[in-house]
């Protein structure tokens, strides 16, 4: 082995083993490393050219040994040759290789010998490790190299051996050369300061519980602090970066841990505002509301209270009674099931080659996302030059069957007093007096061919309701809505603060939760409060997929193909339209 | 030949000396509305986890050593679905069944105020009845939807070592662990301001422990008992669970020790919320005590 490794991955391997040598993972070993350039493109390059190489050969094995006259090689090729491997290699329906990769060929260990065999000697026997990157796992197998007979060979699910000197030298060079890492570390690690005593870097184990990937975390001391940043080798990125006190033995530093940390202390814990073109807003993470916007302001005219998603609720329509009801909202100390996991988004609204605005993005994710029974949710708010806006929510699958419909409920609270609320109906507007509800179906008849709802306000402006009738270009196919109109109240509290699940999963008619709060009260002259839900139909037919996901095999590994349902009214302001 | 006898009995008397065995909790009783239901009682068990149901199930299993293995027969009396969605099941010496609410995805059936009530199967009649409510600090809320979490039955003093973290919130540690008389059902408090997920009493080196997981951190706890289950002295730490597993972020979920004192921690992701894992991510750590280092020793996970 040691002949095939130069003298830096020999001091990358010690590295690594004085590092795993602790124990107790999350443990901050410090080692100055040899100055070394990294050249991270270069790298990811070489990398790159090898998968691709890998995938296209009959066994998709990314090698650790090459020369043939190596003992190691020898080992390396029995072990590959198990015909039990095969599974690993192709999957089975697409006939896509999988990617793997042997990480370690060494003799076997004493603890190796119980698994087998009076005959396998440390002489003769060695220990080959293989990742399988699709399905998270590792082969671990015990050849003979005497017998060229493999002993034993067991597949260990979520599992993932040690890395070897190439990948830890391909993590650290991707780390000390990522934006996200050198703003962390207020500065570019130089390879040449890395051997500075106050400067040093050690490669610990990590966890990427949520993607499933193969996740290291190089680790680089400054000060009495140092800064973990998790890189993720099967996608050749960092995942994340957080900071740690130099000797304690504190919780490991994971994806998850590091993901929720960022979610709760940047967005749960704080109100956070935008002032972008002309729209004013604060905004901030629920524990089970979702993305909440609130005092929201266009050309410096007050639009809304607020605007959030209070639940999801999900039926299946063979099973009377079956389904989900579920809140998003933040990752910890939250009731919410669907959880923010990455920071919200603001970009560029573009539409047919023109920016007309921008949008604040939100996805929310569960567990074993996107396997059977599980879900994601996105809310994207689009803010447009023209005053309109657009609360968005969609279903990124996958649910339990293909035969399910998801009901989301968004709270739109509009600011100020409106004046009077009318419905079209019957080809003229008709004023709504009283809290009541309406369902949008196929005899609905609208304004314009769009336009739903009037709401005129004490100050002479208002809004415009557009239907989504599947117009907007989104993907969406229409959404069967149901409105809902209520009274606000400030003295007490109808859905204003965050409200524990609103209704159940499977009801499907008006009683999805906001009917609780129409108790025929006066509209006139009050502040409203609109309760959008729409009805989305799910579908997994090839072509026609709807909040719908599957996970496909590219270059190697499973990615998740989506097919939301996006949903949403439009508000357009009175002056642009009438 | 020679060589491999004597390392056999050196392996042997190395084993013996450094790993006592521990003295197991048996005094499970077995519910007579098991059999009063049809089903198999070898094969039966109540669970709290079966897909499409809420509250519990008694399931006769295929196969009593494999959980996941086929249903032979699932049951379940009208009177089950009052907890709620539930969590820990503890069988008393008696065959009474103590069941625990434990809110699942949403908060619908899982009322706040209920949270912290121990409900409970006659042995007999096996209708389901609220059996003692702890009253709350605080209700649960929208940061913690939880109140009772971990139980253990204690076999000396036919007790019910309960854990709840009923109104902590992401600032606010209000947990306690409750021991209570199941015959009288009068109770003390053993811990306070403590968040705990699990709870077992055992004992090592003829010492009564509770051993407890906490909900915070991967870590394992325990503190001296009097023979009246107060605590006596400074807790210790016992087992770190930290980084490692498939996840390295997994709670001791529950604790238990088998006949020859081997412990198993059953450890899942928990960070008070209400996310389903469709697949349920838990590992199963085993332990053994080393007399000679004083320290738990992990020999297997699963």
């Amino acid at each position: 082995m040691k002949t095939a490794l130069s003298k830096h991955q020999q001091f990358i391997t010690n590295l690594i083993h004085l590092s795993l040598s602790f124990g107790i993972i999350g443990m901050i070993s410090c080692q100055s490393i040899e100055n070394k350039s990294y050249d991270r493109n270069k790298l990811i390059s070489l990398r790159k050219s090898k998968i691709e190489f890998a995938l296209k050969q009959r066994m998709p094995v990314i090698k650790l040994y090459e020369d043939s006259s190596l003992v190691e090689y020898k080992a390396q090729e029995i072990a590959l040759s198990d015909p039990k491997l095969s599974r690993l290699y192709i999957e089975e329906n697409s006939k896509k290789p999988m990617l793997n990769e042997v990480f370690s060929v060494s003799n076997s260990r004493p603890s190796d010998l119980v698994l087998n065999q009076k005959n396998c000697t440390s002489k003769n026997c060695y220990r080959v490790e293989v990742y399988n990157y699709a399905v998270n796992g590792m082969v671990i197998s015990i050849v003979d190299l005497i017998s060229k007979s493999i002993i034993s060979s067991e597949f260990y699910p979520s599992m993932q051996p040690d890395v070897p000197p190439h990948l830890a030298e391909l993590a650290i060079a991707i780390a000390i050369e990522d934006t996200s890492v050198i703003h962390a570390y207020d500065g570019k690690i130089e390879p040449g300061k890395i051997r500075m005593e106050a400067t040093k870097t050690a490669l610990n184990r990590t966890k990427c519980q949520r993607s499933l990937h193969l996740c290291v975390a190089p680790t680089f001391v400054k000060g009495d602090k140092a800064l973990w940043a998790i890189v993720d080798l099967t996608e050749l990125k960092v995942a994340g970066t957080k900071w740690t006190s130099v000797g304690t033995t504190g919780m490991a530093i994971t994806e998850r841990i590091f993901q929720n940390k960022k979610i709760m202390e940047c967005y749960c814990e704080v109100i956070n505002h935008v002032q972008k073109e002309d729209w004013n807003f604060d905004f901030t993470l629920t524990r089970t509301d979702g993305l909440k916007i609130s005092t929201v302001k266009y050309k410096s005219k007050n639009y809304f209270n607020s605007v959030k998603l209070m639940d999801w609720h999900v039926s299946y329509s063979n099973t009377e009674g079956f389904g989900y009801s579920d809140a998003i909202g933040c990752p910890e100390y939250s009731n919410a099931a669907v959880i923010a996991i990455e920071a919200p988004e603001i970009k560029a609204l573009i539409k047919n080659s023109d920016t007309i605005g921008f949008e604040l993005i939100q996805y929310y994710f569960s567990e074993g996302w996107p396997t059977p029974c599980s879900y994601n949710y996105a809310q994207h708010y689009e803010f447009y030059r023209d005053g309109s806006f657009r609360p968005i929510v969609a279903s990124l699958g996958r649910g339990c069957g293909n035969n399910g419909t998801y009901r989301p409920v968004t709270r739109i609270s509009f600011a100020g007093e409106t004046q009077s609320t009318e419905c079209y109906e019957n080809n003229s507007w008709k004023s709504w007096k009283n809290e009541a509800w309406t369902l949008q179906n196929e005899s609905t008849n609208y304004d314009q061919d769009k336009y739903l709802f009037k709401l005129k306000k004490t100050d002479g402006s208002g809004f415009l309701l557009e239907a989504n009738k599947g117009q907007f270009g989104d993907g969406g196919r229409g959404d069967h809505a149901y409105y809902y109109f209520t009274k606000l109240h400030p003295d007490k509290d109808e859905g204003e603060m965050d409200l524990p699940t609103l209704g159940p999963c499977c009801n499907i008619d008006y009683k999805q939760g906001p009917e609780k709060f129409i108790d025929n009260e006066a509209l006139e002259n009050s502040t409203l409060v609109l309760w959008y839900v729409p009805q989305l139909k799910n579908d997994n037919r090839k072509g026609n997929e709807y909040c719908w996901a599957e996970s496909v095999l590219e270059n190697g590994v499973y990615v998740p193909k989506v097919y939301p349902c996006p949903s949403g009214l439009k508000i357009v302001p009175l002056n642009i339209e009438n | 030949m020679e060589f491999r006898r004597i390392r056999k009995s050196f392996i042997l008397i190395f084993l013996l000396i450094n790993f006592v065995n521990l003295p197991a909790q048996t005094c499970k009783g077995l519910a007579s509305f098991i059999a009063k239901n049809g089903c198999d009682p070898s094969r039966a068990a109540i669970s709290s986890q079966e897909s499409k149901y809420r509250g519990v199930v008694l399931v006769e299993l295929e196969n009593i050593n494999d959980l996941t293995s086929r249903r032979t027969k699932i049951v379940q009396d009208p009177s089950w679905l009052m907890v709620g969605y539930a969590g820990t099941v503890i069988t008393a010496r008696s065959g009474d069944v103590f069941v625990l609410p434990k809110a699942n995805v949403n908060m619908l059936y899982n009322e706040p105020k209920d949270q912290n009530t121990i409900y409970c199967i006659d042995n007999n009649s096996g209708k389901m009845s609220s059996w003692l409510s702890i009253p709350m600090i605080k209700l649960p809320h929208q940061q913690n939807a939880t109140g009772l979490l971990g139980a253990c039955y204690d076999c000396d003093l036919d007790a019910l070592i309960v854990s709840t973290i009923a109104g902590s919130s992401q600032n606010e540690e209000l947990g306690k662990v409750y021991a209570i008389d199941v015959k009288t059902k009068k109770y003390f408090q053993i811990l306070d301001n403590i968040d705990i997920i699990s709870t077992l009493t055992g004992r090592v080196n003829r010492e009564k422990r509770l051993y407890y997981g906490l909900a915070r951190k991967s870590e394992i706890w325990s503190i001296a008992l009097d023979p009246f289950n107060k605590p006596i002295g400074e807790a210790r730490m016992e087992i770190n669970l930290d980084g490692l597993g498939p996840r390295g972020d997994d709670k001791a979920r529950k604790i238990r020790m088998d006949q020859e004192g081997i412990l198993k921690v059953f450890g899942t992701p928990f960070y008070y919320n209400l996310t389903a894992p469709v697949i349920r991510q838990e590992t199963i750590y085993t332990y053994q005590y080393n007399t000679v280092s004083k320290r738990w020793v992990l020999i297997n996970m699963r």
